[in-house]
């Protein structure tokens, strides 16, 4: 019997996660590792529960590889996942992750405690440092998920190496993320209506025009492409679970909210 | 002692008088192919009888408590891997059936030096397009298809006390749930008394019993299709024999 715990049981079947391989890449003596994370997620508190976004953006150095990643990954009812990092790494991720919740929930007959999902995702990190000092996969995500005990959303970010981090209001993380953490600071600060007493409609404005105002100042941070149909995937957990933003909506609130002039 | 055939061959039908024996006392199972989906129904005192093993697919069983869970874990580590390095839509019914218990449970059946599985049991999964798929397996290995409604009965004549209602229901996939429920319940009941009983037994189950009602269906949200029953909702459905 496995306890519940689906790393273990994928690790007896020959599974090897994390495991360090020999890699062109000398580690940096003075412990960079020379990756670029180069996204932009956003997670933050809104009055129904968490907003959590992120851009479309995939780059390999300086090539845009691909525009329509989903870097913002359901992983239950009730919890979600945002990648910042290496894409092939950070999906894995999200797949164990996803499927450590269900294992769990239908091999010991009830769900993973709140702390014990935030803590799977902490013990992926560290079992993978070895890769990411190695520089060849390092992921720094943001874990968000709903808590039925207290009826709120609970926002987390990690680093690299697996430490945990639970945010009073929000947490980006990615290479366009310190334009917009100011931001978002500044607008918690002074505006009229802060993120946390925000609806959902506003919310999700913000989002979007934390997003835009990533991708000015990062070039591995994409914008909204009206023309090729491409807006960020943005997503809310509140008491319901998860809920995905409709492209339509994303569409008329970007043309109506965050660039009306833009013809 | 059973190196000679007619040993063998007698020592596995005592072991199949064993086996009818132990499980007499069980308590049925009930799958049901309706609008929304595959609709399980079961009462336990104690240990759960029904479980959701993948995504689209749910167990039910009639057991020993201890076989009942190696078995389900053998069948969710399975199903979980195969899942996970391939896709969710590799996960069938059929597969884990065909390929997971049922060699193991033959096997131990027929060693009859060992323990056998104290088992029969039930696997219902929304197939391709929504299809209703469901499989039995007895505690000998043997296991069959079925598309339409099944009792997993704990003998015979359990299933024949049912087996009028079952042919109705089997005839009413296309109904809701919720308008099938009460022949459904009755149909479960018959498999556990007389038809002079019935009345009472279910409303004593009701009472002192836990009713698991189960909903595989493809309009839940999200990639599990396993929706249990609150009490609230089995509450709504039972009215008419909570009344008094």
């Amino acid at each position: 019997m496995s306890g519940g715990d689906f790393l273990n049981l994928l690790k007896k079947d020959g599974y090897g996660f994390g495991t360090p391989a020999a890699s062109p890449y000398p580690m940096d003596p003075n412990g960079k590792t020379g990756l670029t994370s180069a996204t932009t997620i956003l997670a933050f508190k809104y009055k129904d529960g968490i907003m959590i976004a992120g851009d479309r953006r995939a780059t390999a150095g300086t090539t845009v590889m691909h525009d329509r990643a989903d870097k913002v990954i359901d992983i239950d009812r009730y919890a979600v996942m945002a990648i910042a990092g290496v894409p092939a790494t950070a999906f894995e991720m999200a797949r164990v992750l996803s499927h450590t919740f269900k294992y769990y929930r239908r091999s010991q007959l009830q769900d993973l405690s709140l702390e014990g999902k935030v803590r799977a995702l902490s013990r992926l990190l560290k079992e993978n440092a070895p890769m990411a000092l190695q520089g060849v996969g390092a992921v720094a995500p943001i874990f968000a998920v709903y808590d039925p005990l207290i009826k709120e959303g609970r926002i987390y970010f990690y680093d690299i190496l697996g430490a945990e981090f639970e945010v009073v209001e929000f947490a980006t993380t990615g290479s366009g993320s310190p334009g917009i953490r100011g931001a978002l600071h500044h607008h918690n600060k002074w505006s009229d209506t802060p993120a946390n007493e925000a609806g959902e409609e506003e919310a999700i404005v913000l989002a979007m025009r934390l997003l835009e105002t990533a991708a000015e100042f990062d070039v591995a941070t994409s914008g909204v492409k009206k023309a090729d149909n491409i807006f960020p995937t943005i997503k809310t957990i509140d008491k319901e679970g998860v809920h995905t933003v409709p492209l339509d909506r994303l569409n008329a609130l970007y043309r109506e909210k965050v660039s009306p002039n833009d013809v | 002692m059973f190196e000679e055939p007619y040993r063998w061959v007698e020592a596995v039908s005592n072991r199949r008088e064993y086996l009818d024996e132990q499980l007499k006392a069980g308590s049925p199972v009930l799958a049901l192919p309706c609008r929304e989906g595959i609709f399980l129904l079961s009462a336990s005192s104690g240990t759960q009888k029904v479980y959701e093993i993948y995504d689209r697919i749910a167990m039910g069983a009639i057991g020993h408590p201890a076989d009942v869970e190696r078995l389900r874990n053998v069948i969710l580590d399975m199903a979980h891997v195969e899942g996970f390095n391939r896709s969710p839509s590799d996960v069938t019914a059929r597969r884990l059936i065909q390929f997971g218990l049922a060699p193991m449970v033959k096997t131990a059946f027929e060693e009859i030096a060992h323990a056998p599985f104290i088992i029969r049991l039930l696997i219902a999964e929304l197939g391709p397009a929504d299809a209703p798929v469901l499989y039995t397996l007895n505690y000998d290995g043997v296991f069959k298809e079925e598309h339409r409604a099944l009792l997993l009965a704990p003998n015979e004549e359990a299933a024949e006390r049912s087996a009028a209602i079952m042919k109705t229901l089997s005839k009413k996939a296309d109904r809701p749930m919720a308008e099938l429920f009460e022949e459904a319940f009755k149909a479960w009941g018959l498999a556990e008394c007389e038809a002079n009983k019935l009345e009472a037994h279910l409303k004593e189950t009701l009472k002192e019993r836990r009713i698991e009602a189960v909903l595989l269906s493809s309009a839940i949200p999200g990639p599990s299709k396993y929706h249990e029953l609150s009490k609230d909702e089995i509450a709504d459905l039972t009215q008419s024999w909570s009344a008094d």
